[in-house]
């Protein structure tokens, strides 16, 4: 068990596709580490941006202000989305784990 | 930002508080009181109770390892046996009564609670020493941990935290703590969390809280809310949110919660806990919170302990009756410890409104500084300077006013910044938001990955003892260089990944005190009670005289000669009776006990 990623990992958590990136990265904030939960991150994913595109289509058809108003929805959400990774993105760096991770177990009943 | 998500009722009294120049300006006037020792709560008397889990290599059972870590200490000098005496606390819980008890030399209590090492502080009065207390315990545990290793020839740990995640059996059949041992190369995915507590006790008004309701309504939203700065952050079982794997939580206490008020503390667990047991006079309630998490940041622990205390002022004196009322607390609380992703900490109140947490708390800033400019207070305050106030009680005043001031400029500059979610800026300051960083840094592939970082960070190892070593930690940039001659004396750091050093570089950026005086105060905290309290007197009589102590108890002390009642929370310290222990000898007993007598003629009978 290494302290830090090797640089190939990181190439290739970089190389990832964006959606997959994005997803692991919600995975990391929300420290959900479980393949299923990892799945299941994908597939919302999949699902917003299918939405996404499903009422990018609607106001292409629609008209001025209702168009507008629908794009500033949009965008609120999309600021919204950003936001969900700020927390993450911002603690990058923030702090080094510069000892080596040691596989401490704790051994203890529930009490009070 | 988060301004907008303040509901109408709320956003139109903060305006207006804001408006009158009350909120943090630090030119309002203080609170004074008239009385320190009779009115009793105004200044709050406090103490924490850290459960430790005690870990070795080899499967040891949990009381023989506690046992050994107390026997340890014992055998360390900082501990002897008593008999605590339990006729004048009534216990509500019946596995209390088969607790084995010895004490501290600064009057700590050490006991074996469910298997696990409890040190409970002696009780305090201001934030600085809720720091040095808190690392004097953390030096206890850790000096623990090397005796009971001594004696069961295992390494024995000791971590501070409030939970501890394992492996359970699966279909497949064999178990492995943590993924550590069992089956090598193959990670079991069902993790179980066991969880234990971390108890914060603040002396109260009894008839404040003779409305249960009316201490739900004040202090729940309270309770719920401050962890985004209290939160110890922890992993915990996936399954406890409906997931496999882990989770990781701004604070893993809020996930066992199942009611808003409870008497227990380990089944059905409360976000207020009913526990009636005053440990003084009847006419006090000590609020025993069980939602303190185990901090170790000195930010987090001194800013958790002076707003607590100022908002259960508050409570007492009526500011907080009309506090917002949430919507599903319990729900609430699990949803905002959950919320690590986005930061929303949405909470939904019972008229339909949606907030945050943080405006909840700017509610509370806004109440107590109401309160400290309030009319009451003015009032007392020209009380004191009419002259009707000793100078004692003055210069006590006046350091009271600077820890409230200091303590108020923070929280105000710690909610403005968690409005703007510039959360990543309190790395090393509140524990939750050091550990996630180190776990985002980290990227761990594995599930015990996790677990063993938030272990690691909690472990108790000889890292502590920068706290009594780190003499020359200066002001500024001073600090930096004299730490590193601390560094090269041989003061090793440990293989914690709680960094003291950052940590008290943290504090002394955003807390101005002068916190090399920390080390000194640590040093005090080993070995002697706080001065300002009642337990001046009785660890000085349990250190000097304890072959004359037949029993103790919080609130009581037993001597073959004489019987002290010690149910007011600053009688007999050191104000009162003097540095009576400086150089005591056999014959000073009767001085001292004469002198108690007439101070207290009817609560020292001898």
């Amino acid at each position: 068990m290494g302290m830090e990623r090797s640089e190939e990992e990181l190439c290739e958590f970089a190389s990832m596709p964006a959606a997959a990136v994005a997803a692991a990265c919600r995975s990391l904030n929300g420290w959900v580490l479980c393949a299923d939960a990892e799945e299941e991150l994908e597939e919302e994913y999949e699902e917003e941006e299918a939405t996404a595109h499903a009422e990018e289509k609607t106001t292409e058809g629609e008209e001025g202000d209702k168009g507008f108003s629908a794009l500033l929805e949009r965008l609120k959400e999309r600021e919204k989305k950003e936001k969900a990774v700020d927390l993450i993105s911002k603690l990058r760096g923030k702090k080094k784990v510069n000892k080596k991770i040691m596989p401490y177990e704790i051994y203890a009943t529930a009490g009070e | 930002m988060a301004r907008q998500n303040i509901p109408h009722d709320l956003s139109v009294f903060l305006s207006a508080v804001l408006r009158s120049g009350k909120v943090g300006r630090g030119g309002s006037k203080r609170f004074k009181m008239v009385a320190l020792g009779a009115g009793g709560t105004l200044r709050k008397i406090r103490g924490v109770e850290q459960e430790y889990p005690v870990s070795a290599s080899a499967a040891f059972n949990p009381n023989l390892l506690v046992n050994a870590a107390i026997q340890g200490l014992r055998r360390k000098g900082f501990s002897k046996l008593v008999r605590w005496d339990i006729s004048t606390e009534v216990s509500q819980e019946s596995h209390e009564f088969k607790i084995t008890n010895s004490y501290g030399e600064n009057g700590c209590r050490i006991y074996n609670d469910l298997g696990h090492l409890e040190i409970s502080t002696p009780s305090y009065n201001d934030p600085f020493d809720a720091v040095a207390y808190d690392k004097a315990s953390e030096i206890y545990a850790f000096v623990a941990s090397l005796g009971a290793s001594l004696a069961l020839k295992k390494r024995v740990l000791i971590h501070k935290n409030n939970v501890a995640n394992f492996f359970v059996k699966t279909a497949g059949g064999a178990v492995g703590l943590s993924g550590g041992g069992v089956r090598k190369g193959v990670e079991e995915k069902r993790v179980k969390t066991n969880t234990y507590a971390t108890h914060g006790n603040f002396l109260t008004e009894r008839k404040a809280c003779k409305d249960w309701r009316r201490v739900e309504r004040a202090l729940i939203p309270w309770v719920i809310t401050r962890i985004i700065f209290t939160g110890a952050g922890d992993v915990i079982s996936g399954e406890i949110v409906k997931k496999s794997g882990i989770k990781f939580v701004i604070s893993p206490r809020a996930m066992f919660v199942m009611r808003l008020s409870s008497l227990s503390t380990t089944s059905a667990r409360g976000i207020l806990n009913t526990r009636d047991q005053p440990h003084a006079s009847k006419k006090y309630f000590r609020l025993h919170d069980i939602h303190f998490e185990a901090l170790r940041s000195e930010y987090a622990i001194f800013l958790r302990d002076i707003t607590q205390a100022l908002v259960i002022r508050a409570f007492e004196l009526g500011f907080l009756d009309d506090a917002p009322e949430i919507e599903d607390p319990v729900q609430t609380f699990k949803r905002i410890s959950a919320d690590t992703q986005e930061c929303e900490w949405r909470v939904r109140l019972k008229n339909g409104e949606q907030t945050d947490a943080v405006s909840i708390l700017q509610f509370y800033l806004a109440k107590i500084e109401e309160m400290l400019s309030s009319g009451e207070a003015v009032a007392a305050e020209e009380a004191v300077g009419s002259g009707e106030g000793s100078e004692r009680e003055e210069e006590v005043l006046r350091e009271e006013e600077k820890w409230e001031g200091i303590g108020l400029k923070a929280f105000e500059e710690l909610l403005e910044k968690f409005a703007e979610r510039r959360v990543e800026e309190f790395v090393d300051g509140v524990d939750w938001v050091t550990k996630l960083a180190l776990l985002v840094n980290y990227q761990p592939k594995r599930i015990s990955e996790g677990i063993f970082i938030c272990n690691q960070f909690a472990l108790l190892d000889e890292g502590v003892l920068f706290y009594v070593r780190g003499d020359g930690f200066g002001e500024g940039g001073e600090g930096v260089k004299q730490e590193e001659g601390f560094a090269e004396s041989g003061a090793g750091e440990g293989r914690s990944l709680f960094s003291p050093r950052e940590s008290l570089k943290f504090a002394q950026r955003k807390l101005p005190i002068r916190w090399s005086r920390l080390f000194e105060r640590v040093r005090y905290a080993l070995r002697n009670a706080p001065e300002d309290t009642r337990d001046f007197f009785r660890a000085g009589m349990l250190k000097h005289f304890n072959e004359h102590v037949k029993s103790v108890s919080w609130s009581s002390l037993i001597l073959n000669e004489a019987k002290i009642m010690l149910d007011e929370p600053f009688m007999l310290n050191k104000s009162e009776l003097g540095d009576v222990f400086a150089a005591s000898q056999e014959e000073d007993l009767s001085g001292i006990l004469t002198e108690a007598k007439r101070l207290y003629p009817e609560k020292v009978i001898f």
